[in-house]
């Protein structure tokens, strides 16, 4: 299997594959990962560092740079987007503080096309988009049509906490993700 | 292509210091954090914000001796202002004296994690991210207050914002989701615990 030596930005968020989100950076060696990104392979997101520091593994999300500004005063804005999950090893510290680490590829349920989707789901998850402007922004392809899609944005949006969402990084928990989407959104399950 | 990393980020005076401050206005700071508790009320907030986070910046910036430290407690006082203003009582002391008690235990707080930081052979301070994942740990309702934060921190002007608001705002609160479906905040709660319930029996094997 390819392993990928990637720079890592330690953050407590939820990101799966095709996941956007914003971030402000600020320190001088995120300035210099970011540099890395743009010039390499992306970094790697990954929300328990402090635990994968004494944990042997740890998983996080591998992005790409698809969008960067400058605020107006002065901080960095970069849109990054999920490629893959990734399983994270032998971190490193570099003379600017900055984590590198042995990252290979972890398949995941959302990198699954599942045509048939809750229409619910799909259309109050639609709504949330279009009054949340800065959300709709960030993606220029929705695929509402997919239920992996669908369900993945739903996972990284709702007020649940990350250790309970980290139960949905297993390959194989797509069921159990749409039924606990439909269980918050409609209050009803699927058969299973 | 454009350089990015033309300018480290330029943390200039976020907030101007009040020209008022030789002289505290002690019942004004009381009565707007008597509407922050009792409305919710933003400007009070807004108010208290530009009152307190120059001179904690100041005194933070002093033990730190980082700015991205310093902005941190800023940070964290003046959201557990936001969230605690209930519990202050103005005939035990003034405003001051109870917002710079929690600035002094957000710093204590910090400075402890720095220190057990250090004892793992990996960390120095250079988790300061993933430590705020330790604020999980509260309850909902702490969650939610957390998350009105980001209501009040829209309407707080730019340059303020960039101090409070770190890096990522991705999850939608309890009250937003409350609102998007239309349901009473108490529903969509015991929607969350309902939900998690079930998951957890279905994931019962894997649960320690």
């Amino acid at each position: 299997m390819t392993t990928f030596n990637l720079p890592i930005f330690p953050l407590p968020i939820f990101l799966l594959p095709q996941g956007i989100t914003r971030l402000r950076i600020f320190e001088a060696r995120y300035l210099k990962m970011v540099s890395l990104a743009m010039k390499n392979n992306g970094f790697v997101i990954l929300p328990n560092a402090s635990a994968s520091a004494s944990e042997l593994k740890a998983i996080g999300s591998w992005v790409e740079i698809i969008d960067f500004d400058q605020s107006e005063n002065g901080l960095l804005l970069i849109d990054v987007r999920c490629k893959c999950l990734v399983d994270v090893s032998a971190l490193q510290q570099d003379e600017k503080q900055l984590h590198h680490a042995q990252v290979n590829r972890r398949a995941h349920w959302s990198e699954t096309r599942v045509n048939e989707t809750n229409d619910k789901i799909a259309s109050s998850l639609k709504q949330v988009f279009s009054h949340n402007s800065e959300l709709d922004n960030l993606y220029v392809d929705k695929n509402f049509q997919l239920a992996n899609w669908v369900v993945a944005r739903w996972l990284e949006l709702l007020p649940v906490k990350l250790d309970e969402k980290n139960a949905f990084i297993e390959q194989d928990s797509f069921h159990h993700a749409m039924q606990f989407v439909e269980a918050i959104i409609l209050a009803e399950e699927s058969n299973n | 292509m454009p350089s990015v990393q033309s300018k480290l980020p330029s943390h200039q005076a976020a907030v101007t210091p009040s020209n008022m401050t030789n002289k505290i206005d002690h019942p004004q700071l009381c009565q707007w954090l008597k509407l922050i508790a009792v409305n919710r009320d933003k400007q009070a907030f807004t108010a208290v914000f530009k009152f307190f986070a120059p001179k904690i910046k100041r005194i933070a910036q002093s033990k730190f001796n980082n700015e991205a430290q310093a902005a941190e407690v800023v940070q964290d006082t003046m959201s557990n202002v936001w969230r605690k203003s209930h519990l202050f009582d103005d005939s035990k002391g003034a405003a001051t004296t109870w917002v710079y008690t929690i600035m002094r235990n957000v710093t204590f707080d910090m400075l402890r994690k720095v220190k057990a930081n250090k004892e793992d052979n990996l960390s120095d301070d250079i988790w300061p991210l993933a430590e705020s994942m330790n604020t999980e740990e509260e309850t909902f309702t702490d969650h939610i207050q957390n998350r009105n934060l980001k209501g009040v921190i829209e309407t707080l002007p730019e340059n303020q914002q960039q101090v409070v608001k770190g890096f990522y705002f991705l999850e939608m609160s309890q009250e937003q989701l409350a609102e998007h479906l239309n349901l009473p905040l108490g529903t969509v709660k015991s929607r969350l615990r309902l939900a998690l319930g079930k998951l957890k029996i279905k994931l019962g094997d894997h649960h320690d």
